[in-house]
């Protein structure tokens, strides 16, 4: 797609969504998602960002992952990357489910598994955890060995652009509270305390915002998952400077704050979380005694 | 010249010069001569020359090329990023506001090590309100006639030149609103008579800060920066560049330094999640860093977006060298050997990296006022 095209998909992502809020997978299925996503992997970028700016929940993670398998999308295949066993609405009724390790490609029989609705603190995301005896990462040497680290790649760079997205979104809510907020006279945007506890969220959004570019700019699994560690940090500096802004209002279910909270925590966890990543790059950083190369100009 | 082809055949100099441009000796005396000698190299092989404009010596291109000189250079331990990018800040107030021959004349005894310049800002009444110093220019039938103190004043003890704030207006101009317009910026002969420049011992244990006191300093006319009064767009134009280029080379050093700490740290004394965590900031500085030098080199006008770059630069540089007080205690806090003091130094410097070139506080105002639109403060 060039930029035109992808400016037209976009537009037409942001229609679908304001159509189909309480059931995303349809607006995407009307826009074509998954052709455009065939096309041209820039569109899960488009899609992702609207998503995590809107709330919106889907199973279009699957997608990604499968284009990044080298599979065609499609809605009755859903994705679980080994080992983690959270999965999108789709594992609930898709007919295939193939769970993807170090080894290969792996289908998991419909019966098998126990699969849970996991409702926790995000009931709207619709998520899945597969849970019982079966283990995600036994099997092996079905299918010639996939390009796992692309699909974990692909995944992970999906999920750091909603956060980073949800996090530009619980600002904005925070930011516009602030300038009409009324107290001692003054709208609260006015106190210094308030004023830098909203730009420390702006750096944070930023920072979240910065690697999520440069993860699209070049998408290795390197950058993508540095993306992920970040844009998910983020997303707590947010989420906790937005909820003390927000105050009391924020602490309502009426007030749209909390379901942001509640998604950002479950993406957090999503394909490695924060503190998993921090701690394994960490010790690949000690037991290698080097560091990385970082982001050429 | 392009970056992809500037990139490959610097690498290749720098590995076949690598024993030329290594650094022997230590304190800050040993470190500027051998910042000169680097430059005066790179000058002399071309590389320094690019990026700049050839009217001033320069061999044109990018400005992402002295991102990636100053990059390569501190990657390798060549040079010390801080005194290296005084170059990135000062030039480019040269080449935008100086007379054209002056700026001819004077930019490449800059960039080719045989000068170094100092800048002239801070006041002991003005740090974070830097719009209301006082240091008075008054005109003279040649000029100017300087009188008033400047501090914090880096590299002044061994600048040949300096970029002078003064105040050109009314004394009484320093009380205004408007206090930001009878400001004049000079280039200053530094072995002018009647200036005094005295070294400030820090913390850190580099004198790298001066104060700089003028005593009926005589300055050509010939040597006003911009128009009178233009002091302040003078002040505001360095602030895109000491943002961009140079702060990406800081982005280099703090990489190296972290590098250098896995490799030092006794084993068990780094827990991996901290290790992790200041990557991350690293990395994020570095990526919000790259995208403002981009921007810069693709001629966008740079402003208050910047000081999110800066924010980050004080939070990875300090959770930085936190991680080095505690993985290397025997070096930091107790150690004698020379790369012991480096480390220790280091440290200390960075206490100060929410104070320097912008506090964090005034930061944030400034990201609450422009950027988040917040309006006034009450």
């Amino acid at each position: 797609m060039d930029a035109a095209d992808l400016a037209a998909f976009t537009a037409s992502v942001r229609q679908a969504a304001e159509r189909h809020a309480a059931d995303f997978d349809t607006g995407l299925e009307a826009v074509g998602w998954r052709e455009a996503l065939a096309e041209d992997m820039a569109a899960a970028r488009a899609v992702f960002a609207i998503q995590g700016k809107l709330n919106l929940a889907s199973s279009a993670l699957d997608d990604v992952l499968l284009q990044a398998l080298g599979q065609r999308p499609d809605p009755e295949t859903a994705v679980l990357m080994a080992p983690y066993p959270i999965g999108t609405r789709r594992l609930a009724t898709a007919s295939r489910i193939i769970s993807v390790d170090v080894d290969g490609v792996v289908p998991i029989p419909r019966d098998a598994p126990t699969l849970r609705q996991a409702s926790g603190i995000d009931p709207a995301g619709g998520w899945v955890e597969l849970s019982g005896s079966f283990e995600l990462h036994v099997m092996g040497g079905c299918v010639p060995p996939p390009p796992r680290d692309a699909a974990l790649a692909a995944g992970r760079l999906a999920i750091a652009t909603e956060l980073a997205a949800a996090s530009r979104a619980m600002l904005d809510l925070a930011r516009d509270h602030a300038v009409n907020r009324i107290q001692f006279g003054k709208p609260i945007a006015s106190f210094q305390a308030v004023r830098h506890r909203l730009a420390d969220a702006l750096i944070a959004v930023a920072a979240a915002e910065a690697v999520v570019d440069a993860g699209w700019e070049e998408t290795t699994l390197y950058t993508a998952t540095m993306a992920k560690a970040i844009a998910g940090r983020s997303s707590r500096t947010v989420a906790r400077h937005a909820q003390q802004v927000l105050a009391g209002m924020g602490f309502t279910a009426e007030h749209p704050y909390h379901r942001y909270l509640r998604r950002v925590l479950v993406l957090d966890q999503l394909l490695g979380s924060t503190a998993e990543i921090s701690e394994e790059m960490g010790a690949a950083a000690i037991r290698n005694r080097e560091i990385p190369a970082m982001l050429r100009l | 010249m392009e970056l992809t082809q500037f990139r490959p055949a610097l690498d290749a100099w720098l590995d076949e010069h690598a024993a030329g441009l290594t650094p022997s000796g230590h304190g800050l005396d040993a470190a500027m001569t051998h910042l000169s000698k680097v430059k005066r190299l790179a000058y002399d092989a071309g590389w320094m020359r690019y990026g700049w404009p050839e009217r001033v010596g320069g061999l044109g291109g990018s400005p992402l090329l002295r991102g990636y000189l100053g990059e390569a250079l501190t990657a390798r331990g060549f040079i010390e990023a801080g005194i290296y990018s005084m170059v990135e800040v000062l030039a480019p107030t040269m080449i935008d506001f100086a007379p054209a021959e002056l700026a001819a004349e004077m930019v490449p005894r800059l960039l080719c090590g045989d000068e170094t310049w100092c800048q002239g800002f801070s006041e002991p009444g003005t740090g974070s309100n830097l719009a209301a110093l006082t240091c008075r220019a008054v005109a003279t039938d040649t000029g100017w006639r300087v009188n008033g103190q400047k501090v914090w004043t880096s590299l002044a003890q061994y600048a040949q030149r300096c970029v002078l704030l003064t105040r050109t207006g009314s004394p009484e101009s320093v009380h205004s609103a408007d206090r930001h317009r009878g400001i004049t910026a000079l280039f200053v002969d530094m072995d002018s008579p009647g200036i005094t420049v005295r070294p400030i011992e820090t913390m850190h244990g580099a004198p790298e800060f001066c104060e700089v006191f003028f005593d009926d300093v005589d300055v050509p006319g010939s040597r006003t920066l911009g128009a009178e009064g233009q002091g302040w767009a003078v002040a505001m134009d360095l602030l895109p560049y000491e943002r961009s280029t140079a702060l990406w080379h800081r982005g280099a050093f703090l990489h190296r330094r972290l590098g250098d700490l896995v490799r030092e740290a006794p084993e068990g004394a780094l827990a991996a999640r901290d290790v992790g965590n200041v990557l991350e900031q690293v990395y994020a500085f570095r990526a919000m860093s790259r995208r403002t030098l981009y921007r810069l080199a693709a001629g966008e006008q740079l402003g208050a977006e910047t000081s999110l770059d800066k924010v980050m630069l004080q939070v990875s540089e300090q959770s930085l060298f936190d991680l080095v007080a505690e993985g290397l205690p025997s070096n930091v806090v107790f150690g004698d050997a020379d790369g012991d003091a480096e480390w220790r130094s280091e440290f200390l410097y960075s206490r100060a990296a929410t104070i320097y070139g912008g506090s964090a506080e005034i930061q944030r105002n400034i990201i609450a006022k422009r950027l988040l639109d917040l309006g006034a403060e009450s």
